[in-house]
């Protein structure tokens, strides 16, 4: 493998086959694996070198060969090698001769460039194989390690690479003459359900990020440059459009420059924030490192850097101390300037010229910068940026201006964009993120811009936001309040933020002509808002807050029952309601007191109970009534289900067992006792119906098999019926495996509790000859077969006389003699040894008994 | 108060339009819309936009709730839809009459006899069960100027 003459036979192979496809797909393959060479044969580190740097010495040769003329999948393979080479050889590189490794990097920028042109034109024309986009990713992938490899960063050719890649990356996404980018004149149809362009180069442009912060003092005044450039014409185009209509020319312009700034923007955003998921979000060092610097050099200064700031609102990009501002404030303040150049269209009816998709991306930058700049905390830092500090830290003027500003583009959204469900999505989920972050949060409470944002909002008529837009708003101001330590500050804002919507709802309840004014729409319009409010405030709940939000929603839940009542033939409300305890039980359940939890229970339950029935016994000539009972039911089933979470996690105050009457699994099974009637076998047909049913068995069965077992007759009748339907009908084998757990838990229970002679020992019987006759017929697939097998042993030691019989009457039922006597010998070595006590050890004995129990009869039984 | 009160319910809706305008984009699912001229539940709703930075088009799919009819429409989020009034009220059966009407008492004791029985399978089950003598509540469907009874549903005395 090491000798020295097979690399360049390979190399050489290579290049002699590379235009005939048959071949030289597999011979690149070859490459690839050599660039991955590894194990015994590397036995010392100066064989990898040596071997690396024979391969790379080949490598770079084939790749002055290529220049830039790949063949079409050529590309691919060339990026995996590369990307091999790193995995496999990253901790080698630094012992190759420096101008191997010099020319290697400058090869592998260029071509990563390359493929970025590629891939570009690869998107641009729609095209389903995306091969240059591959290959372009596999580039990336190893300059990740590239880059962390060099963490100090003082490499000059890996900063010449940071920065050729980020130029050209760039460049690939800006229209010309600045850019490459190809313009695609098909207008094509978008669903919103498809991803953006943030989700969908993620990866990408996380790398790109990475090579901006590399060399910030290249990517922060270009990216400003470019903000400042591209706002200047949109404020023109904007000016223009105001007093002469637009021309399709125009339309065109104008779609062109939102690109570039939603690029812009998207860049810029990696650039200065890392992805901070499930982290603290925090300031990028590198950006703090020459913001610092910056700083010593007098380049910037914080006075600069605050009027910069203070003057988003005027939208003018030609200030005299501009160039003193902090770089990263700069590109920040741009995007805010952005956004008021975007609200004042709006004001001025404009609104319908700007983009959405622009706004999306704002609105995203906006979270994402204030997460990590907004309020830092310093004591995270070894060392922080007097600018970024003193325009942004705490108790600044600018860190408030911030919030203010941020939270007034929110309202101009709300007011001027209604229509954009996306981007109001994207506004309210900016609002929540950044108020779920306490440090920050302290300060937004104290603003004008929230209670701005409280007020307009509770002047919005009812039903005219997107769905969600209000539950969204309500979750923020309710995580917002969690930053309020002193009971008595925590108290008066709840107070002024809930005491309106819950007095909206007993002012509504109160009137005197309720009753017959209830199907009115204004009414109707009201209750879906107030409820939407409701779910917004329960998903907003915390540990901290959970006992003071329920003590507002407890009285509206204790309503529901007889609310449901009233609209029981308006589907909207009827769901509302069901979420809303679901989102109850999902968020707050956990961290109320056993007292408060039995509220809970009790609203819930009876609501479930109304619902039953208003249900039961009804049939409907409505084409759609089956598929809004599925969606009815499932809303239901989901909530008994998060109740029974209770049970396994609980924060709430410590107490005795003996102060808890009533366990969350006794609410799940009463409220499972008056829906089970409603769901019938072809509702079960919804698969995820289906689903969430027999989670919520097996997890009771799992969590309180007593309960199971102490059912009245006629539901663990029930109960049952459905678990054979769900062994038999075929739901898929997700739903076979419930059921094993489900008869196995059961069948555990029951032999260790002695339950003989008792209603559910009876009625569990039937199961061992059913799952005997599944497993020997096949029926129950071959991967099943292990849990088949245990849940068949926790049967034979329940009901070992029974499966005696069963046995018995199998082999007879044998017309050849010869099979019986080879299925008797079968049967015996199946329990042969093994003790029917329901243990572990004998239940593993038994399973690998019954393996080879499966494979011999099938054997013979299908012979035949 | 009396007299304000019948005032109301005389006038229910006669004078009063048959729909309502509402922000497409404020629509949801399981609601209502006015579809070609016809009043429809949303079954399906989703949005889309044309271009990249095109704005928002609602595509809505819906479902007569007197045909069963399927219609779609597709429109711009800014633009008002027609929502149609919608009352669904349950009347307690009291008779059925020899032609096929229904006799029909309302919460506030008020019959009326102008709704024939349904046809198809909940027709038969609410004959079959009016006949074995079980208390029925039919659920009646009122909007745009139609009404007719659209489900049935027999109470068992745990009901009440």
């Amino acid at each position: 493998m090491l000798a020295p003459q097979l690399l360049p036979l390979m190399f050489q192979v290579y290049w002699k086959v590379r235009n005939q496809d048959s071949l030289s797909h597999h011979m690149l393959t070859c490459l690839v694996q050599l660039a991955s060479l590894n194990g015994g044969v590397m036995n010392s580190s100066e064989t990898r070198v040596q071997y690396l740097v024979s391969y790379m010495e080949n490598f770079l040769k084939l790749l002055s060969m290529i220049g830039t003329n790949f063949k079409n999948k050529e590309a691919l393979g060339i990026s995996n090698v590369v990307r091999k080479l790193q995995l496999f050889f990253g901790h080698s590189f630094s012992k190759l001769p420096q101008a191997l490794h010099e020319s290697y990097l400058n090869e592998i920028t260029r071509i990563t460039c390359c493929f970025a042109e590629g891939a570009e034109l690869e998107e641009a024309q729609l095209l389903d194989d995306k091969l240059y986009v591959e290959a372009f990713d596999n580039m990336l992938e190893a300059w990740t390690n590239i880059f962390q490899e060099n963490a100090s960063g003082n490499d000059t050719f890996v900063l010449q690479a940071a920065t050729r890649i980020f130029n050209t990356y760039l460049k690939c996404h800006l229209a010309p003459p600045d850019g490459s980018r190809i313009r695609n004149d098909e207008v094509e149809e978008i669903e919103d359900n498809e991803d953006n362009d943030r989700i969908k180069f993620k990866d990408q442009l996380q790398i790109i990020g990475m090579c901006g912060r590399i060399v910030p003092s290249h990517s922060l005044p270009i990216l400003y440059r470019l903000l400042e450039d591209r706002s200047n014409k949109l404020k023109a185009h904007l000016q223009t459009m105001q007093s002469q209509t637009m021309t399709l020319s125009d339309s065109a312009a104008l779609d062109n420059l939102f690109e570039d700034i939603h690029w812009i923007i998207l860049i810029a955003g990696h650039v200065l924030c890392m992805d901070s998921e499930g982290e603290m979000p925090m300031i990028p060092s590198e950006i703090m490192q020459y913001s610092i610097e910056k700083y010593n050099k007098s380049e910037t200064n914080l006075d600069a850097t605050l009027k910069v700031l203070a003057g988003v609102r005027q939208v003018v990009f030609e200030l005299d101390f501009v160039d003193q501002c902090d770089h990263a404030v700069r590109v920040f303040s741009d995007v805010l300037k952005l956004c008021a150049l975007e609200s004042s269209a709006a004001e001025v009816k404009l609104g319908h010229f700007m983009s959405p998709e622009v706004g999306c991306t704002l609105m995203w930058f906006l979270k994402r910068w204030c997460l990590s700049y907004l309020l830092p905390t310093e004591n995270y830092y070894q060392e922080v940026s007097p600018t970024l500090i003193g325009a942004l830290g705490r108790d600044t003027d600018g860190a408030t201006f911030v919030i203010n500003f941020v939270l007034g583009k929110m309202q101009t959204n709300i007011i001027h964009f209604s229509s954009e469900p996306v981007l109001l999505q994207d506004t309210v989920d900016l609002f929540a993120d950044i108020v779920c972050v306490k440090q920050k949060s302290t300060y937004i409470v104290k603003t004008e811009g929230l209670w701005n944002l409280v007020k307009l909002q509770s002047e919005l008529k009812a039903g005219s936001l997107p769905q969600n837009v209000r539950r969204g708003l309500y979750k923020g101001f309710v995580l917002a309040g969690s930053a309020l330590n002193d009971p008595q500050a925590s108290n008066e804002y709840y107070q002024q933020i809930l005491k309106p919507v819950q007095s909206r709802f007993k002012n509504l309840l109160c009137q005197e002509n309720f009753n017959r004014i209830y199907q009115e729409e204004g009414i109707k319009n009201e209750v879906i808002d107030i409820l939407e409010c409701f779910i917004g405030i329960a998903k907003g709940s915390q540990m901290s807050t959970a006992q003071i939000l329920f003590e507002y929603i407890a009285p509206i839940l204790s309503e529901l029952p007889v609310f449901l009542n009233i609209y029981k033939n308006y589907q909207v409300i009827v769901q509302l309601v069901l979420e809303l305890f679901g989102r109850c039980a999902q968020h707050m359940l956990c961290y109320l007191s056993v007292l408060d939890s039995k509220r809970l229970y009790e609203s819930s339950l009876a609501t479930v109970q109304v619902y039953a029935k208003c249900n039961a016994n009804r049939l409907s000539t409505e084409i759609f009534s089956e598929e809004s009972s599925f969606q009815d039911l499932l809303l239901v089933l989901e909530f008994l289900t998060l109740i029974l979470s209770k049970d396994c996690l609980d924060f709430s105050p410590q107490v005795s067992n003996s102060e808890i009457t009533i366990t969350a699994a006794d609410v799940s099974l009463f409220g499972l006792s008056f829906i089970l009637p409603l769901i019938k076998m072809e509702l079960l047909m919804y698969p995820s119906l289906c689903s969430q049913y027999y989670k919520l068995i097996v997890l009771i069965d799992d969590l309180y098999a007593d309960k199971i077992a102490n059912l009245p007759d006629d539901m663990l009748t029930q109960l049952l019926r459905s678990v054979e339907l769900g062994l038999t009908a075929g739901f898929g084998s997700d739903i076979v495996q419930a059921c094993l757990d489900f008869l196995q838990g059961l069948a555990t229970h029951i032999y260790r509790n002695s339950l003989q002679n008792t209603k559910v020992y009876q009625a569990v019987m039937p199961f061992l000859k059913l799952l005997m006759n599944l497993t020997l017929s096949h029926e129950i697939s071959s991967e099943m077969m292990t849990s088949a097998s245990i849940c068949i042993y926790a049967l034979i030691c329940c009901y070992s006389e029974q499966y005696q019989i069963l046995v018995q009457s199998l082999i007879q039922s044998q017309n050849d003699p010869l099979v019986a006597e080879r299925l008797a010998t079968a049967f015996s070595q199946l329990t042969n040894n093994v003790l029917l006590n329901c243990e572990r050890q004998p239940k593993l004995k038994f399973r690998d008994n019954f393996d080879k129990f499966i494979a011999n009869v099938h054997g013979f039984l299908l012979v035949k | 108060m009396a007299d304000i009160e019948d005032t109301h319910f005389e006038t229910g809706d006669s004078g009063a339009s048959a729909t309502f305008p509402m922000q497409c984009s404020a629509l949801r699912k399981n609601g209502f819309v006015m579809l070609k001229s016809r009043p429809c539940k949303i079954v399906e709703m989703s949005t889309s936009k044309t271009g990249k930075h095109g704005h928002a088009k609602v595509h809505l799919v819906g479902i007569d709730i007197f045909t069963g009819k399927k219609y779609e429409d597709i429109c711009p989020s800014t633009h008002n839809m027609d929502v149609p009034h919608v009352k669904r009220e349950d009347y307690q059966l009291t008779d059925i009459s020899d032609d096929g009407y229904l006799c029909l008492m309302a919460d506030n004791g008020d019959l009326r006899e102008d709704l024939k029985v349904p046809e198809g399978e909940v027709g038969a089950q609410l004959r079959a069960e009016y006949d074995a003598g079980k208390d029925i509540l039919c659920t009646v469907l009122k909007s745009c100027g139609e009404e007719v009874v659209i489900a049935v549903k027999t109470n068992t005395a745990l009901d009440k």
